[in-house]
């Protein structure tokens, strides 16, 4: 969870179902994406800006200069 | 990696064209936006923004039969940096991708650096005529991947002896 000024950022991974990914035939593992979500928590209500997500789990985040910067991981198989 | 997927053995010289069909070209992120319709329900709807991959910092572009058990090659992974500006509206996400691992980072305000540490169980030689480090003895190494920041864009990979430990152990001396 980030805030930058107004703007509260959330970053999180989560999970595929393990029934709906073939671990065997894929050479990018594809089991898990990062979400972030940018909401706009100058009023009362808050209002969700940007959504995006993104394979691969998430390694850190930072916010530098009104940019948010992710480091995200993702798996080959060998 | 490609090496123990492998059930025959690869033509030394044209492994580098075998690691590029084998390897993914693009990675994709994918916008999803929400709206309330008029009968209350949440309509979602997606959109996916693409950006190549680059294979320039892969450490090892032949196999090399001594390295088979050793487990070097496991756990290669992807990594990628992804930008996305929050004080312009409907900005788009900006996405780096290298074939590496990663763990600590270190920010500053022009460049983004990401340390893999690697234990080298044995000895390692580059194989001639591969893209990788020079030797290394047996012992604990962390590679640093530096990018610049403002242009999202990679500009080398170091090896130091040792490991970091945490992200506050990194600092920037731009003199």
């Amino acid at each position: 969870m980030l805030i930058n000024g107004s703007q509260l950022i959330l970053v999180g991974t989560k999970s595929q179902p393990y029934s709906q990914y073939s671990y065997e035939r894929a050479f990018v593992y594809r089991d898990q994406q990062v979400l972030i979500a940018v909401y706009d928590i100058s009023k009362a209500t808050p209002k969700l800006l940007q959504a995006y997500t993104y394979d691969g789990w998430l390694q850190d985040s930072r916010i530098v200069d009104n940019q948010l910067v992710l480091v995200t991981s993702q798996s080959l198989n060998r | 990696m490609v090496y123990q997927n492998t059930t025959k053995s690869l033509d030394v010289k044209n492994f580098s064209l075998t690691a590029q069909e084998v390897l993914p070209r693009r990675s994709s992120l994918q916008q999803v936006t929400t709206k309330l319709g008029k009968t209350g329900k949440v309509r979602v709807a997606t959109r996916k923004i693409t950006a190549p991959i680059d294979c320039t910092t892969l450490m090892f572009k032949k196999p090399d039969p001594a390295q088979k058990g050793q487990g070097y090659y496991g756990g290669e992974s992807l990594t990628s940096i992804v930008r996305l500006a929050l004080n312009v509206a409907g900005a788009k996400p900006q996405i780096k991708t290298i074939v590496a691992n990663s763990s600590q980072i270190h920010v500053s305000k022009k460049s983004i650096y990401v340390t893999t540490p690697t234990y080298m169980w044995s000895p390692f030689i580059c194989p001639a005529d591969a893209m990788c480090m020079p030797w290394r003895g047996q012992g604990q190494y962390t590679t640093i991947y530096g990018f610049d920041l403002d242009a999202l864009v990679y500009k080398y990979a170091t090896v130091v002896a040792g490991t970091t430990w945490n992200q506050y152990s990194m600092d920037e001396n731009t003199q």
